[in-house]
């Protein structure tokens, strides 16, 4: 009896470090949230964003597949009718009276914080390498970290450091980086959604703050709205239809 | 008078006596007058190329006003440090009391990328009005200093596409980065299709057949922002270090990009002839008195053009390094002159100072000797001068002085106030020497001089 207890006890840590995931497998699992998935996707996201005394607020509605994304801008009304599309690692933007649509990169400033990249769906597990590091809290929630380092040179930022719930396997928090690891700006995620994924439902992200890691007043809050799975033509993110 | 005549002519005769010794001494101060001529003919030159390029080619003005600190702050803060319509009309209505204002030209300043839809190049873009950027291209200084930036391949400019109010004006070296090297004349006018895969290299051929762009840049208002362009002219600004970047285009199209009435600055331009030193104070009194909040800068104010007041500024510490070792050298030759040949005449002057000339006329007729001296080395030296700047001019040399984009003509421009600017500092610094050393030597009692 005692020896079974002893087999026990010393297998137990392994048992636990089994079921642990690998970091590529949490990042998969916390881009889910955040609308990374193979059906087709829609939300609205607002963006309040404040620099300074100056506030400014856009609003898009937002149709996803896999890696490709449509963000169409419904507010203000200066900037209705224009469209971000993600193809894959290419970004375009066209608005009425554009002879074409002009390919754009996702680093680019969209409005406040907000990169052009931040506003798509999240593909870590495909566009970083992540590397395990120590855990950490965030706030009182015991945290996975993860050093993210970009693959590719056209996604949004080089390298993220990214702390994933051991709970819940959803980001908490993100911290966007230089190549050196210098912080360039901090993300906090709420996960107040929900989506009906595959008969199970499935947390969907409800807010992303995202601060000027040097400057934390200067800040941008992305609130995402009403998200569901919806069915869209493959033409949607065609880049050729958008002119029509 | 007829003493005086008689005086001049015993001088002049003095001179032939010792022909050849004098010839040399001639010679040293015709050449010393030459060489600082020469250097002078550089630095007008130099200035009147520069100061071209700055304030017609780069569009600085004679004198540039911005808003309040909107010089160093407008590429930040572009909505708050820009003039608005109503600053336009204020300081348009304030100018109209100057007689010396030429024209006045609003310019937006905003930079951006400039897209083919495979390469992007950083750009900074200047928005003119365009009939306004013809008349600066065909301004007669233009013309008389700076030809070879407005002959071909950049005698196109916008204000000859007035039905095309998307064209732009690229340089040649932006034009080889995007790798579009054909203007609106020589491509077809269509617009070249998406290209999805840049790596396909017959995709990425059709681009180069085209001349449509597109520019994408950060409105004033904060907005993601981007225009349709086609190339319809290349430019030159004359400085390699904006040749990378420097795009001009319609004014109207540059604010419908940064979504904005505003401009940059408002450039005054004077009538040639006219003083920028003496505008630019009574401009800034005026400015100061009666409405606040703008600055005021003219063109040879670092800040405005840096390249302009470095050269100049190097130049000119340059030349007056030069200017003093060549004014010693001719105080030296002078003094020489005088003393030798004080010393070969010893007992001649003892002997007119016996008979009842003074120091002060001896003095004198050695004095009317170097006068007519540094008189006929100027006129030897300015002739030569007129040959060397003749002959420099008409090889038509192209160099690269650091800074500069391209070549440009190493030519000099002799004027005839330099000439007697030159002269005029030789004859004063010569005879300043020459009536000091006199002074001292014609005091020796007239037994010495006697005595040999």
């Amino acid at each position: 009896m005692l020896r079974i207890i002893a087999i026990l006890v010393t297998c137990m840590p392994f048992a636990a470090t089994a079921a642990d995931s690998t970091p590529e497998e949490l990042l998969k699992i916390s881009d889910r949230s955040r609308g990374g998935l193979a059906s087709t996707l829609s939300w609205q996201v607002e963006i309040e964003s404040s620099e300074k005394d100056t506030k400014s607020t856009r609003s898009f509605e937002i149709t996803a597949k896999g890696v490709d994304a449509l963000a169409k801008a419904t507010a203000p009304s200066r900037n209705k009718g224009e469209v971000f599309l993600f193809n894959d690692r290419s970004l375009w933007f066209y608005k009425p009276g554009l002879r074409k649509p002009v390919g754009i990169s996702s680093r680019q400033r969209l409005t406040g914080e907000t990169s052009n990249g931040d506003i798509a769906t999240t593909n870590y597990s495909r566009d970083y390498t992540p590397t395990a590091l120590p855990d950490e809290k965030v706030g009182e929630e015991p945290c996975y970290v993860l050093d993210l380092k970009s693959k590719n040179p056209s996604t949004t930022y080089d390298r993220i450091r990214y702390w994933i719930s051991r709970k819940t396997k959803l980001a908490v928090k993100a911290q966007f980086q230089t190549p050196e690891g210098k912080a360039l700006k901090n993300a906090f995620f709420k996960y107040g959604n929900s989506i009906q994924f595959e008969g199970k439902k499935l947390p969907f992200v409800s807010e992303m703050e995202i601060q000027d890691a040097l400057m934390a007043q200067n800040k941008s809050i992305l609130k995402y709205q009403a998200p569901k799975t919806t069915e869209a033509p493959a033409s949607v993110f065609n880049v050729n239809s958008l002119m029509r | 008078m007829r003493d005086s005549a008689q005086r001049w002519s015993f001088a002049f005769r003095n001179l032939i006596r010792h022909a050849r010794r004098n010839l040399i001494s001639g010679a040293a101060i015709a050449f010393g007058f030459t060489g600082l001529a020469l250097m002078g003919a550089y630095l007008v030159r130099t200035d009147a190329y520069l100061g071209v390029v700055s304030v017609y080619l780069n569009q600085a003005g004679h004198v540039s006003i911005y808003k309040k600190d909107g010089l160093q702050k407008f590429l930040t803060y572009p909505g708050k440090y820009t003039l608005s319509p109503q600053d336009q009309l204020r300081l348009g209505h304030l100018l109209r009391e100057f007689p010396e204002v030429e024209f006045t030209a609003g310019f937006l300043i905003g930079q951006g990328l400039l897209s083919t839809g495979c390469r992007d190049v950083p750009f900074l873009a200047k928005g003119i009005d365009d009939k306004k950027g013809l008349r600066i291209r065909e301004h007669s200084l233009v013309k008389k200093w700076t030809p070879g930036l407005i002959a071909p391949p950049y005698d196109k400019s916008l204000g000859i596409y007035p039905n095309i109010g998307d064209g732009i004006s690229i340089t040649g070296q932006i034009s080889q980065m995007i790798g579009k090297p054909k203007i609106w004349d020589e491509a077809p006018k269509a617009v070249s299709p998406v290209v999805t895969d840049c790596t396909d290299k017959a995709a990425k051929a059709k681009l180069s057949e085209t001349s449509d762009v597109q520019m994408v840049a950060k409105a004033f208002n904060g907005d993601f922002s981007a225009a349709d362009a086609f190339i319809v002219a290349h430019h030159s600004t004359g400085l390699a270090f904006s040749e990378e970047t420097s795009i001009f285009t319609n004014l109207s199209h540059l604010q419908k990009l940064f979504q904005t009435q505003d401009i940059t600055y408002l450039a005054v331009f004077l009538k040639p002839g006219t003083s920028t030193s003496a505008f630019y104070d009574r401009l800034k009194q005026k400015l100061d008195a009666e409405v606040g909040g703008y600055d005021v800068y003219p063109f040879y104010n670092e800040k405005i053009s840096p390249f302009y007041a470095g050269v100049m500024e190097f130049l000119t510490t340059m030349a007056s390094f030069f200017f003093v070792l060549v004014l010693t050298t001719i105080i030296i030759t002078i003094v020489s002159f005088l003393t030798v040949g004080f010393m070969e005449r010893r007992r001649e002057m003892g002997t007119l100072r016996s008979i009842g000339y003074t120091p002060r006329m001896i003095a004198g007729d050695f004095f009317r000797e170097s006068t007519l001296l540094i008189v006929l080395s100027a006129m030897s030296g300015t002739f030569v001068c007129y040959v060397v700047v003749v002959i420099v001019n008409s090889l038509k040399i192209q160099f690269s002085p650091p800074g500069i984009a391209n070549t440009m003509p190493f030519m000099l421009t002799l004027t005839p106030l330099l000439c007697l600017s030159v002269a005029a500092l030789v004859a004063g610094i010569g005879l300043s020497s020459a009536w000091l050393k006199l002074r001292k030597l014609t005091q020796e009692p007239i037994v010495d001089l006697l005595r040999g």
